[in-house]
């Protein structure tokens, strides 16, 4: 899975190519910013991707995806391959921030006026032109379609949404217990439907 | 222990991958993770899932401009120290000598800064930016402003009046107020109460005779503590890390003194800023 993700994130820099980016980050976590522009080339689209699809404005989504990386920069040297691959340490670390800026922004309630559940829900139809990507997605997709309606959108409303707990709890018109079990037994199904296996 | 509470918080494993946990929600299952086996193995492939469901979003390029601020920024921010290193070391241990290493190399190589560009970085520094990217800005102006350096930090060496106000600013609980000076200029402090640390820009202040210089002050319950002088040569935004440790709720003023400083304030502040 990672070794897929790690190729498809494309343009290898020549001076580099056979680092993986778990390589790169212990680079980085020594000073270097060579190997902190390799990451940055490799990785970058992912995160910006990422943080777009939550916040959805543009000059926003600069600027956190620029906190994340001066925090990717700042603790490379805490990162601990043992707990996982380099990009999901990323993303992980992308998805937070997303949120946090969700949270804070007055921005963020003026965009969740404007956009309906609908929109997070049916978002999937994003047809990205890398094949690899297009792969995942579908394999997501497919996932999904595994989850009850309830499971999905609350999983949605939450990953994609950045939306806490109650919030989802509100739109959804169901108590935060519920959407707690719902969240838990929705991110429980998907992890076998894709196989994720610590 | 009444085990409801902690079956009723094991529940939370999906909201918690998903960031969708209050701040006490996350903190209260955070202790759960460090305690229970079960909840950790769980939220490791939890939180795996919840990464594909982001590697499932299309990719993105942000703009080569994003690339070029963020390659300047890392130029000029400290990394932390690894964390075997700081979990040995006390609270109170000065960690910006360990971050020193990785700041200083960088001032030799400090570029020229032209005029228009010190202005857009003005004008990026004004603008209530967030947290790192104003701290980059902040380092940047330092550096960028050769004149500002040796007027204003007076025997406080550049990189770690630089790498202060870097951790500063990477505080979680860093925080930035601007007032005005009622003798000319603004004054922005940032401060954060964990590192018991602040600093002040000062913008457009006004240069002071030399029989005198600007002072600044820890304003708590027992009264005005002196946290250091400085001088102002009238340029841009010139800045300096205060001496002594903050208090949480302590208010940070500025006074006008004479030359050398006082031990107590000797006349009304021309700032002051609450942290509470």
């Amino acid at each position: 899975m990672l070794a897929a993700v790690t190729r498809d994130l494309g343009d290898v820099d020549a001076t580099a190519p056979t680092l993986s980016n778990e390589d790169l980050l212990q680079y980085v976590a020594s000073g270097d910013r060579r190997a902190f522009a390799e990451l940055y080339d490799r990785t970058a689209p992912r995160v910006f991707g990422l943080v777009k699809r939550l916040l959805r404005d543009h000059a926003q989504s600069e600027e956190v995806t620029q906190e994340i990386f001066l925090e990717i920069w700042q603790s490379a040297t805490r990162y601990d391959t043992s707990k996982g691959g380099a990009i999901a340490w990323m993303l992980t670390m992308a998805h937070r921030r997303a949120v946090d800026r969700v949270r804070a922004s007055q921005a963020s309630r003026d965009r969740d006026q404007r956009i309906g559940i609908r929109d997070f829900v049916a978002e999937y139809d994003t047809v990205s032109q890398n094949v690899e990507v297009r792969i995942e997605t579908e394999r997501v997709k497919e996932a999904m379609m595994r989850l009850t309606e309830l499971q999905r959108q609350a999983v949605q409303l939450a990953y994609f949404g950045g939306f806490s707990h109650s919030e989802v709890a509100t739109m959804l018109s169901v108590p935060i217990g519920t959407v707690k079990t719902r969240l838990r037994d929705g991110m429980i199904r998907l992890r076998d439907e894709l196989g994720v296996a610590s | 222990m009444n085990p409801k509470p902690s079956k009723d918080l094991a529940l939370n494993s999906g909201a918690y991958v998903l960031h969708a946990l209050s701040d006490v929600e996350n903190a209260q299952f955070e202790k759960l993770l460090a305690e229970s086996e079960e909840t950790r193995a769980e939220v490791i492939e939890l939180a795996d899932t919840a990464v594909e469901l982001g590697l499932s979003v299309a990719p993105v390029d942000p703009p080569a401009s994003l690339r070029v601020s963020i390659l300047d920024a890392i130029a000029t921010t400290a990394q932390l120290a690894p964390l075997s290193a700081s979990d040995a070391a006390s609270d109170d241990v000065d960690e910006s000598e360990h971050e020193l290493a990785s700041v200083a190399p960088d001032i030799g190589t400090a570029p020229v800064v032209h005029l228009a560009e010190e202005r857009a970085r003005r004008r990026w520094y004004t603008r209530p930016v967030t947290t790192l990217v104003a701290a980059a800005a902040a380092v940047a102006l330092m550096f960028g402003g050769g004149v500002v350096i040796n007027s204003v930090i007076q025997g406080q060496q550049l990189t770690a009046s630089a790498s202060q106000i870097n951790q500063i600013q990477a505080a979680s609980d860093y925080h930035r107020r601007t007032v005005d000076v009622s003798s000319g200029g603004s004054a922005t402090v940032i401060w954060s109460v964990s590192q018991r640390r602040s600093a002040l820009l000062g913008t457009g202040m006004t240069k002071l005779p030399s029989s005198l210089t600007y002072e600044l002050w820890y304003i708590g319950a027992g009264g005005a503590k002196p946290a250091g002088t400085f001088d102002v040569d009238g340029s841009t935004t010139q800045s300096v890390v205060l001496t002594g440790k903050m208090s949480a709720g302590d208010s940070i003023g500025v006074t006008i003194e004479p030359a050398g400083g006082s031990t107590k304030p000797s006349t009304d502040p021309i700032a002051v800023v609450t942290t509470a």
